[in-house]
C-alpha cells in the first residue's frame, strides 16, 4: 500500500483504504485513514452507516525515501465490523492537515447475510428457494468452513437436473474470515446462479470437496525443510487429505399459473422495476432522441426483447442491442438490462412517448404483474431545411423492381435483364462444339496434308526414272535429256529450275559445267552430242 | 472466330416478350397471368435465370412454395451469382417442415462451380481449348511453309490452354450431373424401399424437401437425402431442378 501511495505523495493528501467492499454480518476488516506528507492533530472521525461499526485501533507513522524525496505517511487504523445486512457508506473523512481541510470521499460497503449455520458440518449445500417456479432464478450455495491451515481444496460441481445455467452470470467464489467462539474461522462459498427449467421434484446430488489440511508436526528429526519455516519445502509429508460431502438438495419446481396469464406475457419471472429517461426533451424533426430503458430485477433477463411501439405512434424507433449486467452476492441475484432506443419523430409538436409496459410474473406476490415506465414527453421543433424529409421514389418511372412489403419479410423481385435467352448448357452445345471442332478439323487437315506431302517420291528418283523412258525423236530426246539434267542440277543446288545459270552450275562440279556448256551449244546446233546421253546418264545416276 | 462464337451465344434472345408480359403482370399483382407469361417464355426457349426467378415469384405468390423453390433452384443453377434468387430460396426454405441441409453448390476441387454457371464454364472451356488448337494450327502452317514450328514456350502455352479447357469442361459437365436434384412439390409423400406400393414406407417427406435424384424409372424416382437416407417416390411428387427440363405447372 505504501508503494501505491508513493506516486501521489507530492503534496499533502488524505485517503481512505479498505481491502474489500463486500462483507457479511459478523465480519470485521481493517480500515486505514492515511495522511500523506502532512501533519494533523487528533484522530479523524470516521462516519459509518447503521450496519457498520468502526473502532479506532491506533496510529502509525513512517518515512519512505524514493528518488531522493522523503514521503511521510501517517496512518490511523480502524477495525470495521459489519452488524446488519444492507448497503452502507463508510466515510467521508474530513481532516485539517497543516491548516488546510482535506477530504477523502466515502466508500460504499455491501453487507450480506452471515454464513449459514452449518451445525458442525464442514460443508453444506443450500438453495435460495426450494419451491421456485419455472423461469425463476435460484442460487445454489456451497459453503465450506474450516479453522485449520488449509493447503488446497478442490470442489466437484454436482449436476443440476431441472435447471439450466443463467447465461449472463458466472458462479462466484468468495473467501473471508470470521471470529466464531474466539476461533478464527475461514468461510469459503461458491454460488451458482440457476434458472428453473423443468417442473416437478428435482434432486441435486451431493457436492464433494477434497481438501488438504496441514497436519500437526510430530516429533521427528530436524530436516532442512524446518529451516524454511512455512515455506513450500516444509509441506512434504505433513498434509492430511479429507473428502467432504454435502447432503443432497431437493427442489420442487412449479409451473407458472395458466390462469390469469396475460396475452403478452414477457416471460420474465421475478421482481422487476423499470424506468425510462430521455437524453433530451426537445428534438428537431428528422433528428433522433435517445431513450434509455432500464429494467432491474432479480430474475433472468436472457432473451428479453423490448416491446415495439404501435405503428401509429407517430415515431419510429431503432433499438441498440440490450446490455445486461448481473451481480451475485451472498445468495442474492440481481440483473439489470439497459436498452438505448433511438426515437425519430415523424411530425412536429408535442410527442408523448407512451410508457413501456412489460408483463412479468412476481414470485413474491405469486401473480402476474405489469412493470411499467412513465411516459416521456418530447417537443418536436421544425427541422433544418431538408432535414427529416423523406423522399418518395414511388412515382419515378422506370423502377424495375416490383413492390415488396419489407425486407426480410417478403421475397425479392426480379430485376429485368437486357434480354432473356437460353442459358442452359444444352442450348449452346452445338455452338460450343463447333468452336472447338473447327480448329481441330483445320489442324487435322493440315496434318494430313503434310503427311501426304511427305509421301511424294524423291525428285532425283523421278528424274532417274525418266532416263529410261526417253522419246525416240532426236530433238525431243535432246530436250528431254536437257530437262532431266537441269532438274537434277537444280535439285542438287536446291534452286528453282527456271532460274538456273552457268555460274551456279560451275559451282557444282566440272562435269556438270561441261554438260551445261555442251547443252547450250547443242541448242544452237553445235557441240558434240553423240556422247551427251551417256554422260547425262552417268551424271544423273551418280547424283545423290 | 472465337469472339464470333461467343457473340452467337450472347446475342440471341428467346421468349423475351413473354417474359416481359409476365414481369408486368407480377408487378401489377396478377400472379396467375405472370405464371402463364413466364411459362410461355420457357416454352419459347427462354431458359434464363431471370425467367425462373420470375416463375418462382409467381408460384410463391400463388402459394405453391415447393414449386417456387424448384423454380428458384433452376434459376440459381443458371445464375449462381444472383443473390436475389438465393435470398428467396433461403427465405422459403425457412417455411418448410423438413429441415434438410441444402445441397452443396460445388465440389471442393472445382471451387468455381459455386459462382460459374455450367454455360459460363463451358464457354471458358471452349475458348481455352480452341485457343490451344488454333495455336497448333498456326504451328502446323509454319512447318508446311518450311519454317520452324512453334517454340517451346508457345507449345507449353497451347498444351496448358487445352488442359485447362478440358478441366473446365469436365467441371461444367460435373455441375450438370451434380445438380440432378429435385424438390418435393406435394404436401406430403411417403418414401418407400422399393418401386410402387410393394415397398415398405421408410420415411415421409414434406413440401419443399430438397433431394438428390439417384435413378429414375418411367414412373418413380430413387432419391437420396443429405443425411444419407434413400428411397423411391412417385415421380409426380417431385420437380427436378435441371433448368433444361420443361417446367409445366398446372393448378391442381
Amino acid at each position: 500500500m505504501i508503494l501505491a501511495l508513493l506516486p501521489i505523495a507530492l503534496a499533502a493528501e488524505l485517503s481512505l483504504h479498505i481491502d474489500t467492499k463486500t462483507l457479511v454480518v459478523g465480519q470485521s476488516v481493517p480500515v486505514k485513514v492515511a495522511v500523506i506528507n502532512g501533519g494533523s492533530f487528533g484522530v479523524p472521525v470516521l462516519p459509518v452507516g447503521k450496519g457498520l461499526l468502526a473502532q479506532f485501533q491506533g496510529q502509525s507513522s513512517q518515512h519512505v525515501i524514493v528518488n531522493f524525496e522523503s514521503t511521510r505517511i501517517t496512518e490511523y487504523n480502524f477495525q470495521l465490523a459489519a452488524t446488519a445486512e444492507g448497503r452502507w457508506s463508510l466515510g467521508p473523512v474530513d481532516l485539517v492537515v497543516d491548516g488546510k481541510r482535506l477530504h477523502a470521499p466515502a466508500v460504499t460497503i455491501d453487507v450480506g447475510a452471515p454464513p449459514i449455520d452449518q451445525g458442525g458440518e464442514p460443508v453444506v449445500a443450500t438453495i435460495s428457494d426450494e419451491t421456485p417456479v419455472l423461469g425463476q432464478v435460484v442460487v445454489y450455495r456451497f459453503q465450506f468452513q474450516y479453522d485449520k491451515p488449509l493447503v488446497n481444496a478442490r470442489w466437484t460441481r454436482p449436476e443440476f437436473p431441472g435447471f439450466i445455467p443463467e447465461v449472463n452470470a458466472e458462479p462466484v467464489q468468495r473467501e473471508y474470515q470470521l471470529m466464531q467462539d474466539g476461533v478464527a474461522t475461514t468461510i469459503q462459498t461458491i454460488e451458482v446462479p440457476l434458472v428453473a427449467a423443468g417442473t416437478g421434484v428435482q434432486t441435486i446430488q451431493p457436492a464433494q470437496l477434497t481438501a488438504q489440511f496441514r497436519a500437526k508436526n510430530r516429533r521427528r528429526r530436524r530436516s532442512v525443510d524446518d529451516l524454511f519455516g512455512n515455506s513450500p519445502f516444509g509441506l512434504r509429508g505433513s498434509t492430511e487429505t479429507r473428502t467432504l460431502s454435502t447432503q443432497p438438495v431437493s427442489v420442487s419446481i412449479g409451473a407458472l399459473p395458466i390462469l390469469g396469464q396475460p396475452a403478452r406475457y414477457s416471460g420474465l419471472v421475478g421482481q422487476f422495476k423499470a424506468k425510462l429517461r430521455a437524453s433530451t426533451t426537445q428534438v428537431k424533426l428528422g433528428d433522433s432522441v435517445t431513450l434509455e430503458y432500464i429494467l432491474v430485477g432479480d430474475g433472468t433477463l436472457a432473451g428479453f426483447k423490448l416491446p415495439p411501439p404501435a405503428e401509429t405512434a407517430g415515431f419510429r424507433v431503432y433499438d441498440d442491442a440490450p446490455e445486461i449486467r448481473t451481480q451475485l452476492l451472498d445468495g442474492r441475484f440481481r440483473s439489470q438490462l439497459t436498452v438505448r432506443r433511438a426515437v425519430v419523430p415523424e411530425r412536429e409538436g408535442i410527442l408523448v412517448v407512451p410508457p413501456i409496459v412489460v408483463s412479468t410474473y412476481d414470485t413474491e406476490a405469486e401473480q402476474y404483474v405489469v412493470v411499467s415506465t412513465g411516459a416521456v414527453e418530447l417537443t418536436v421543433v421544425p427541422g433544418e431545411e431538408g432535414g427529416g424529409v423523406v423522399s418518395s421514389y414511388g412515382q419515378i418511372q422506370g423502377d424495375s423492381r416490383e413492390a415488396v412489403a419489407a425486407i426480410d419479410q417478403d421475397i425479392l423481385p426480379v430485376i429485368a435483364p437486357g434480354g432473356v435467352r437460353d442459358r442452359t448448357l444444352k442450348g449452346a452445345t452445338v455452338i460450343l462444339s463447333s468452336a472447338v471442332a473447327l480448329p481441330g478439323m483445320v489442324w487435322g487437315l493440315l496434318t494430313m496434308f503434310g503427311w501426304l506431302r511427305s509421301r511424294r517420291p524423291a525428285p532425283l528418283a523421278v528424274l532417274k526414272a525418266r532416263l529410261a523412258d526417253l522419246p525416240s525423236a532426236p530433238d525431243q530426246r535432246l530436250a528431254s535429256l536437257e530437262s532431266i539434267f537441269r532438274g537434277t542440277v537444280a535439285e542438287l543446288l536446291g534452286v528453282a529450275v527456271h532460274g538456273l545459270n552457268g555460274q551456279q552450275v560451275e559451282g557444282l562440279s566440272s562435269e556438270a559445267a561441261s554438260l551445261y556448256a555442251d547443252f547450250e551449244r547443242a541448242r544452237y546446233g553445235g557441240g558434240a552430242v553423240a556422247d551427251l546421253e551417256a554422260r547425262v546418264n552417268g551424271f544423273v545416276r551418280g547424283a545423290r | 472466330m472465337i469472339a464470333l462464337f461467343m457473340l452467337m451465344i450472347g446475342c440471341g434472345t428467346a421468349g423475351d416478350s413473354s417474359f416481359h408480359e409476365g414481369l408486368s403482370a407480377i408487378r401489377s399483382g396478377d400472379a396467375t397471368v405472370a405464371l402463364a407469361g413466364f411459362q410461355q417464355s420457357l416454352a419459347e426457349g427462354g431458359r434464363d435465370g431471370a425467367v425462373y426467378h420470375g416463375l418462382g415469384n409467381a408460384l410463391y405468390r400463388l402459394g405453391h412454395h415447393g414449386e417456387a423453390a424448384a423454380a428458384w433452384r433452376r434459376g440459381l443453377a443458371l445464375s449462381p451469382r444472383n443473390g436475389d434468387i438465393a435470398a428467396n430460396l433461403d427465405f422459403v426454405r425457412k417455411r418448410f417442415k423438413d429441415k434438410l441441409e441444402p445441397p452443396s453448390t460445388h465440389r471442393s476441387a472445382f471451387f468455381w462451380q459455386s459462382f460459374l454457371s455450367p454455360l459460363e464454364g463451358a464457354i471458358l472451356a471452349a475458348t481455352a481449348i480452341a485457343f490451344g488448337l488454333w495455336m497448333a494450327v498456326w504451328g502446323r502452317l509454319r512447318v508446311l511453309r518450311g519454317l520452324n514450328g512453334l517454340g517451346a514456350n508457345a507449345v507449353l502455352l497451347a498444351v496448358a490452354s487445352v488442359v485447362i479447357g478440358c478441366v473446365l469442361a469436365l467441371a461444367a459437365l460435373d455441375t450438370v450431373a451434380q445438380r440432378a436434384g429435385g424438390v418435393v412439390t406435394v404436401a406430403e409423400v411417403e418414401v418407400r424401399s422399393a418401386l410402387g406400393p410393394s415397398g415398405l414406407s421408410l420415411f415421409v417427406l414434406h413440401e419443399g424437401a430438397e433431394v438428390r435424384i439417384e435413378d429414375q424409372s418411367q414412373t418413380h424416382i430413387l432419391l437420396s437425402l443429405s443425411d444419407g437416407r434413400k428411397g423411391w417416390v412417385n415421380g409426380s411428387a417431385l420437380r427436378t431442378t435441371n433448368p433444361a427440363h420443361p417446367f409445366v405447372f398446372t393448378e391442381r
